[in-house]
């Protein structure tokens, strides 16, 4: 029964859903609309998705908490990671429940701007650095292939910088036209195949096929 | 050069000065800062999402007596039990639940958006002509050669038939087309990552250094 | 060891120093690079511009992270600049948890100017469960919030008075770095409901939405930081996004070095081992 049940969770919630695109009366003898029983499901299915949010957070505290209390190396690091969690969520809590005072909700806005925003602005930024260090050391054109990539990605970029349309007017032309024909031919048969690979996985998912999402024993 | 005297700003620009020491070097100023992103990355998700908790859950239920709630709310605590070895497969109802909204949600999307709309762009008429009736050579070439690239690289894919003669020039160009296409990626890669770049710097000579 | 292999080699930290050279002169002496706007853009600078004040209201979802924040929070401050501009009411909403924030940013300063939070504008706040979400609020708008992100019942705005379904929102732009995002829009709301949606989306993603355009599914792009540069020069205030367009070009022009000085090197250095 530990596998059974969610089978058939996942087969009746799933059924309901996808009906209701197809069927928005009632149904015959009941006083069900399909269309209203969707629209509570995925309310819930809100309410669920917030509680599992949740544990990523909690797991964090597990993982950092054993940190601390072992006195693992870094441990003090841990200690401020729980700190400063704690901190964003007491505010942010307070802000929920006291919409209407404004030194909670500047306090937020300024945890926000100022610690959680840049910082997270500042780890993708990261990202160009080694863009460039790729570049430079890895991007060869060893073969045909490589080297058509290479011309398309080229040509791109000197299309979609202001420079490269100062260097010649028919850049930004070539890019608009490698981007509106082969890489839309490109994506549109990406995601032709990928729908269809997402319709049959979900199809063995509702049907209790795939059993993945339930983890082992 | 107009350097901020607010705290705020200097905790902004001292922290996004230590996380970009990392391309230096890992050193302890980028480790103290990075925990402090994650923790207060987690913080304001539990902050945030109290009020989804508080409004859909805790509300229809104390306030406005809609005691069908407490389905979805032991649905939310099950999750909480996979830390526990001995009932973590309890939690295995909540994540049907969701997976099973998940496919049915799917299954419409992808199929109605994804799949038919998709391919009912690509029947186009290839033939362009203008209100007179007169062809248009380029858009018309640009149609033919947006069709059989879509086709030929559908034909990349079709693994049930060997891929010789005809099928293997339509798969070669397929690939070609695919390589436009990542190369294309590869362009826009690049120019985003710079432009996260440049937001970054922007917030640490302007609005902290002031020299902007 | 020779030249090309020494360049082959060079210390990734050389790069990088090169790289924040070339970017920061140009933020410091702008130059001043001509700019052409790209259709797209201009696409929902249109639609914008046919409204009615009188009874259109917009609806911006606000799905973008820090993360993603640089090359698309200029396109939110901008288009909300011409909504404000034109005195078209807007409704905010995420399925990213920090987008609600980011649309207050926008809110507090107009508010400074005097604009009237629920008459001009109204933060809905943050819905978790992503695609699920999008599909609750796009299925019943009205129904998803009970109150909005500042906590006022979603009945004593003004901005909402009429907004009973996803249709009475006259267009609906979607500010995205990732998933849950356009894709998810489309598939739940715009194929389902028939909206007319339009995007402003991270560099990275721009090709994805290419055959959803192409498709009449999206109308109207903003493509990354220089969509919101073509956008401030549309407005005719050029800002933030406009601003770093002379060192994104030189940023493209640097990595386009670095890629053929990398395969020069590399293609010399196999001749000479040839040899």
């Amino acid at each position: 029964m530990r596998r059974e049940i969610p089978l058939a969770i996942t087969f009746v919630v799933g059924m309901t859903i996808l009906m209701s695109y197809f069927f928005a009366g009632t149904i015959p003898g009941t006083a069900w609309n399909l269309k209203n029983l969707a629209g509570d499901i995925t309310g819930w299915g809100v309410l669920v998705s917030a509680f599992a949010v949740l544990l990523a957070s909690v797991n964090l505290v597990r993982i950092h908490g054993a940190a601390i209390s072992r006195k693992r190396k870094g441990w003090y690091n841990s200690g401020i990671l729980i700190a400063t969690m704690v901190a964003f969520a007491l505010v942010g809590i307070l802000r929920k429940h006291n919409p209407a005072n404004t030194g909670i909700n500047d306090l937020f806005q300024n945890m926000f701007n100022n610690v959680l925003s840049p910082l997270g602005a500042a780890m993708f930024a990261l990202l160009a650095f080694y863009i460039a260090s790729a570049s430079y050391r890895a991007f060869r054109a060893r073969s045909l292939e490589a080297s058509i990539l290479l011309a398309a990605a080229v040509l791109v970029m000197l299309g979609r910088a202001p420079i490269g349309e100062l260097m010649w007017g028919q850049f930004p032309v070539i890019s608009k036209w490698l981007l509106d024909i082969p890489n839309m031919a490109g994506q549109r048969a990406i995601m032709i195949g990928a729908a269809i690979g997402g319709f049959a996985t979900s199809m063995r998912i509702l049907l209790g096929l795939e059993r993945g999402h339930l983890g082992g024993e | 050069m107009n350097i901020s005297g607010n705290l705020w700003i200097w905790f902004m620009g001292l922290g996004m000065l230590a996380i970009f020491s990392f391309i230096y070097k890992e050193n302890p100023l980028y480790r103290l800062f990075e925990h402090i992103y994650v923790g207060a990355g987690a913080g304001y998700a539990i902050g945030i999402n109290w009020g989804n908790i508080y409004d859909r859950g805790w509300v229809p239920l104390v306030e406005k007596g809609q005691y069908s709630v407490i389905i979805p709310i032991f649905l939310g605590l099950m999750l909480f039990t996979r830390f526990f070895k001995s009932v973590a497969w309890v939690s295995r109802w909540s994540m049907s639940f969701l997976v099973g909204i998940g496919t049915g949600t799917a299954i419409y999307g992808v199929v109605n958006s994804q799949l038919v709309a998709q391919v009912r762009a690509t029947m186009i008429n290839v033939i362009a002509k203008d209100t007179a009736g007169a062809i248009l050579l380029p858009k018309t070439l640009n149609n033919i050669f947006l069709v059989v690239s879509v086709l030929s690289i559908l034909l990349y894919f079709f693994f049930s038939v060997e891929q010789k003669g005809p099928v293997k020039t339509g798969a070669t160009l397929g690939r070609w087309v695919m390589m436009v296409t990542f190369g294309v990626s590869f362009g826009n890669v690049v120019m985003g990552r710079i432009s996260l770049l440049l937001g970054s710097l922007e917030d640490i000579l302007g609005k902290w250094l002031g020299i902007l | 060891m020779n030249i090309f292999n020494k360049l082959q080699n060079i210390d990734r930290r050389v790069i990088y120093a090169i790289l924040l050279v070339v970017l920061v002169i140009p933020l410091l002496r702008p130059i001043g690079i001509p700019l052409s706007v790209n259709e797209t853009t201009k696409t929902i600078y249109n639609i914008i511009e046919d409204l009615d004040p009188a009874t259109d209201v917009v609806l911006l979802s606000f799905d973008y992270s820090p993360g993603g924040s640089p090359d698309v929070h200029p396109q939110a401050v901008v288009i909300a600049e011409h909504l404000m501009r034109r005195g078209i009411k807007w409704v905010g909403v995420s399925f990213w948890d920090a987008g609600p924030m980011y649309a207050e940013q926008i809110m507090k300063y107009y508010e400074a100017q005097g604009a009237m939070y629920g008459v001009d504008f109204v933060n809905l706040g943050y819905m978790a469960g992503g695609e699920t979400a999008i599909k609750n609020f796009g299925d019943n708008p009205r129904g998803a919030f009970s109150n909005d992100f500042r906590g006022n019942s979603i009945d004593s705005l003004p901005v909402m008075a009429g907004i009973n379904n996803i249709t009475d929102f006259a267009y609906t732009i979607d500010f995205v770095s990732g998933n849950p995002g356009f894709q998810e829009w489309v598939r739940q709301v715009q194929g389902p409901h028939g909206i007319k949606y339009g995007v402003g989306i991270v560099t990275v993603s721009v090709p994805q939405v290419m055959p959803f355009l192409q498709a009449g599914q999206v109308q109207g792009l903003l493509q990354g930081l220089r969509g919101a540069a073509e956008y401030e020069m549309l407005l005719g205030s050029p800002g933030a996004g406009a601003a770093k367009m002379d060192a994104q070009s030189m940023g493209h022009m640097v990595i386009i070095l670095f890629i053929l000085v990398g395969n020069v090197a590399f293609f010399m250095d196999k001749k000479k081992d040839k040899k």
